[in-house]
């Protein structure tokens, strides 16, 4: 596919409202996804790429938000799988560098417990990303999903209880 | 097992740290979409099969590293590569053949004065075997030459995992190209870069020379330690920076395709 005709100015009609109202949240969930700013950057930048060379199917959806979600989401878990096969070979290293590295993260994002999130079963962590994320209902999700109500109930609940045993009990606070 | 009362402190939590990514997407700035970025990644070909993008991103703060010096590749005036037009073809795999990209630290500056860069005024000179002197213009359109004596390939591109032209920089609308170095080679492309960072012997002057087929492109002084954990950006030119076409061809050229 060739890259049309095109003036310096993007003419997708509410491509850039679109661009400029989701980003951050596709970023976010992308990073919830991959733990990487770097990669969920690259991630959301080809989500939204992938949105606006089709935007003529895209542009008419009902929420097009929600198609780029479920684009970067699956892109996450895609870069997830090819992840594993080979950062056992990296991990020494990367442990290393870790120690090395003086850039602090911002600690209030809760790497721990993203990383566990992470480390649930593929759709788990989509639809525990999106519910905790975005506030989504049940619906929304299967909607964005692309699966049933029912099913992204069950992956719900096994996540959240997945999470509250491998997290372990949380000192209460304040409530 | 799980009781209400942990699922609920699972959720405070979960919200809690939902609320700091959103904060902390909030602090990013939003980068300008191009449909056209060239994204070129190089785990496909290479001698190093099954290299992939940045698989253990440690420091994910873009450093600015190689800001750099005086333009050296010339733009305005009597700039041979001009635009045709301005819909600018998608650039096919172009470029010139294989391209080998460099990271080598500098071992002396010689100024020579005045030469035209036609005739490398500094081929003759003699440089330890390992070493190697390389003629450098940082300044296009000045007529000032320097001879630079240029210590061992620190790392190269086939340590990359990534290399792209984009718009970003400091100014947020300059053309840069942005290099990751891939994990497993990190430690060693650290220890070049810390070397001038401290200005260790092997690497004197504190300054690295990104050269590009026996050409250096830049030799910037390097400011930031562990720059290999981070993507880092090569920044190149005065007031102007690179152009989009520029800034492509570097990439296709460290591509080497």
């Amino acid at each position: 596919m060739t890259t049309d005709d095109r003036s310096a100015v993007p003419t997708r009609p509410g491509f850039d409202e679109l661009y400029a109202s989701d980003w951050r949240a596709v970023l976010a969930l992308a990073w919830t996804l991959t733990g990487s700013w770097t990669t969920a950057e690259e991630l959301a930048q080809d989500a939204f790429l992938d949105a606006y060379r089709r935007w003529d199917h895209v542009g008419d959806l009902d929420k097009p938000g929600a198609w780029v979600r479920r684009a970067v989401a699956n892109r996450a878990v895609s870069h997830r799988r090819h992840l594993r096969v080979v950062e056992v070979g990296t991990a020494r290293l990367a442990a290393e560098a870790h120690q090395a590295s003086t850039v602090a993260a911002p600690t209030a994002t809760d790497p721990t417990f993203w990383a566990a999130v992470r480390a649930l079963p593929e759709r788990q962590a989509q639809c525990v990303a999106l519910h905790y994320l975005e506030d989504m209902g049940i619906d929304d999700i299967a909607v964005l999903l692309d699966c049933r109500p029912s099913t992204v109930r069950v992956h719900l609940s096994r996540g959240r209880r997945t999470l509250a045993r491998t997290l372990g009990p949380v000192p209460e606070e304040g409530a | 097992m799980t009781d209400d009362r942990t699922l609920d402190a699972l959720d405070t939590r979960a919200r809690a740290a939902a609320a700091g990514v959103r904060a902390a997407v909030a602090d990013r700035p939003v980068p300008a979409f191009d449909p056209d970025l060239v994204r070129i990644r190089l785990d496909e070909p290479g001698p190093r099969p099954g290299r992939r993008l940045p698989l253990v991103a440690v420091a994910a703060v873009v450093i600015v590293v190689l800001a750099v010096v005086a333009g050296t590749w010339g733009d305005d005036d009597g700039a041979p590569t001009e635009h045709a037009g301005p819909g600018t073809e998608p650039a096919p795999t172009t470029a010139a053949g294989t391209a080998v990209l460099s990271f080598r630290p500098v071992l002396a500056d010689e100024e020579v004065g005045d030469e035209t860069g036609a005739a490398p005024p500094c081929a003759g000179a003699a440089a330890p075997p390992g070493d190697e002197v390389l003629a450098y213009r940082p300044d296009p359109d000045a007529p000032s030459t320097s001879c630079l004596t240029v210590g061992p390939v620190g790392f190269d591109g086939t340590d990359l995992s990534r290399v792209e032209a984009r718009v970003g920089g400091s100014t947020g609308d300059e053309w840069v190209v942005s290099v990751s170095v891939a994990p497993a080679e990190r430690a060693r492309a650290n220890a070049v870069v810390n070397a001038c960072v401290d200005a260790e012997p092997t690497c004197p002057t504190r300054r690295l020379a990104i050269v590009v087929d026996g050409e250096v492109l830049s030799a910037p002084t390097v400011e930031g330690r562990d720059l290999a954990d981070a993507e880092f950006l090569i920044v190149v030119g005065g007031p102007e920076g690179l152009t989009e076409d520029q800034a492509r061809q570097l990439v296709a050229r460290i591509q080497g395709r």
